[in-house]
């Protein structure tokens, strides 16, 4: 069962530091793409050099945009992977909630965002483009709330991960953990909140940043304090079970 | 330290109910700029400017097929938003028309009219007031030309078109059961006789009859035997003549208006325009549901002639 902590605990400190790179790459995007805004924005003419230029940066956000698909998609499957381990140690039942949580937060916040965005995009088709139609309509006519309902969803896979590794923190001992997973939740808490404060993405980002970090570290640590403590019994309430 | 699995479920759900509370609290404080919705109009006074452009025809009329069209139902859509708009202090009415049917602009004449015994009303001729479009510049409280528009062509008309030499020649012969001597007047498949010609003719002026009134009753014209001969004007010479009241540009027109509507100068202008289809509608194509064009063209029209065009 200890194995199973340890190869658990490792894939989750490999995830964190997977969503760590993403999170600075996203960083990254976010300064490109603000600076490539301005630049739209505040140029009256365009030379063709200029256009070509921008289309370049677009294409090249475009392609880290993907990237970082993938990476967060790779980073979620690890990190299922890891809580399953964590499930199979069989120190806790809520770490298994956890792994049901993880796997299902994201996939039910896709498609509740999907299926309200169809359902927006067919009140748009029903009820016409108005004279006055202008962008701000896209939000006003169910896609701002399709994206807050999926990120709510999606928060709660955060939360109880963030709640999962609290307690892993307590358990091994490792307070870094603990107290990454405040971060981590304070993160998650504030980036629903830029909804209405578009700054504070950034500040969540970077939380997030300085969590995945702690969690990388944490992870790490917490491994290697399970790995010292297999071979001897251990005063912590990790208790090996029969066959452990 | 330890908490109990029931604890962390606790914790993780009120962490959860905490967040999407946040979720509803942000969405409520969403930046008003976005979340405005845009058909709201600003809560200060403006100057409404309305667009009339093109041939003034509804449009299910035979008519649209020349072009683009002022459609009167549209255009009274927004007269009418206008004058219930308590924030709409003043109309422009910007013209760009050579005319159109006789009844579409009838119809937008009598729309306007209502319009300026409510409001101020602007009417601004930026290319084309000629005829028809001309006819619903009348109520406006003031008629405004820009330097290089081009002015009344007050008349009616009405084309005729045959061609049954063309088909006789083609060996085409079209066989007409009517129940009365002048059922098919007007028809292209054969020439028009006399009494059909002074009939039609006696439409016309009966037509135009209505229309001179109209101008008589709204203008005071320093020499009317010339404009009644349907000849267009320039804009100094419509001036010269009684026309219009200014020569000027869209920016004196809102000048005025702004002076009517009793606005400060710096007031700002809203264009109001008719709402687009919807997507559905485009899909199923309501939007292009026009009569199918027949060869015979019975229109009575205040249009000025192509040859107008500077």
């Amino acid at each position: 069962m200890a194995v199973e902590a340890v190869k658990g605990l490792g894939r989750l400190r490999n995830a964190a530091f997977i969503r760590l790179f993403v999170d600075l790459l996203s960083l990254a995007v976010l300064q490109l793409s603000t600076g490539l805004m301005g630049t739209v924005q505040l140029s009256d003419e365009v030379s063709i050099g200029e256009a070509a230029g921008v289309l370049a940066t677009v294409a090249g956000i475009l392609l880290f945009g993907l990237f970082l698909i993938v990476a967060s998609i790779a980073a979620w499957v690890i990190s299922i992977l890891g809580w399953g381990n964590i499930c199979r140690a069989k120190w806790r039942k809520f770490y298994c909630v956890t792994r049901v949580v993880v796997i299902l937060a994201p996939i039910l916040a896709a498609l509740t965002v999907a299926a309200m965005v169809v359902s927006a995009f067919l009140e748009l088709f029903a009820t016409g483009l108005r004279g006055e139609f202008t962008g701000s309509d896209v939000f006003t006519s169910g896609f701002l709330k399709a994206f807050v309902a999926g990120l709510v969803i999606a928060a709660a896979g955060r939360i109880f991960e963030g709640v999962a590794t609290f307690d892993l923190g307590l358990l091994t001992q490792v307070y870094l953990l603990a107290a990454a997973a405040v971060v981590y939740i304070a993160s998650t808490a504030i980036n629903v909140a830029s909804i209405s404060v578009t700054w504070l993405s950034v500040v969540s980002l970077i939380l997030s940043i300085l969590a995945n970090l702690l969690f990388g570290i944490g992870y790490h640590y917490a491994r290697k304090r399970l790995m010292s403590q297999i071979w001897q019994p251990i005063p912590s309430p990790v208790q090996p079970t029969q066959g452990g | 330290m330890r908490l109990s699995e029931v604890k962390l479920v606790v914790i993780s759900l009120t962490i959860f109910l905490a967040i999407a509370a946040i979720a509803f609290v942000a969405v409520q404080q969403f930046p008003a700029h976005l979340a405005q919705p845009p058909t709201v109009l600003p809560t200060g006074d403006y100057v409404a400017l309305i667009k009339i452009e093109g041939t003034i025809a509804y449009s299910t009329s035979q008519l649209t097929l020349l072009g683009s069209v002022s459609d009167p139902e549209s255009i009274a859509a927004l007269l009418k938003r206008a004058v219930d708009d308590p924030a709409a202090k003043a109309i422009v009415l910007c013209i760009d028309s050579p005319g159109g049917s006789a009844a579409a602009s009838e119809d937008l004449y009598l729309k306007v009219k209502d319009a300026a015994s409510k409001k101020p009303v602007v009417a601004y001729i930026r290319e084309y007031g000629t005829s028809g479009a001309y006819m619903i510049a009348l109520p406006a409280k003031a008629i405004i030309a820009s330097n290089s528009s081009m002015v009344g062509s007050v008349g009616v008309y009405l084309s005729v078109l045959t061609y049954s030499e063309l088909l006789e020649k083609l060996g085409i012969k079209v066989y007409v059961i009517k129940s009365g001597e002048l059922k098919d007047i007007g028809s292209p498949y054969r020439k028009l006789t006399q009494q059909e010609a002074e009939m039609l003719e006696e439409m016309v002026l009966d037509y135009f009859e209505l229309f001179k009134q109209r101008v008589l009753n709204h203008r005071s014209l320093k020499n009317p035997d010339e404009v009644f001969t349907g000849r267009p004007f320039t804009a100094k010479q419509a001036l010269r003549i009684g026309l219009v009241d200014g020569v000027g540009s869209l920016d004196d027109a809102v000048r005025l208006a702004r002076q009517l509507g009793g606005l400060p100068p710096d007031a700002p202008v809203r264009e109001l325009k008719p709402p687009r289809p919807s997507l559905f509608q485009i899909l199923l194509g309501e939007t292009s549901a026009k009569k199918p064009m027949v060869p015979s063209i019975e229109v009575l029209a205040v249009w000025p002639p192509p040859f107008l065009e500077p």
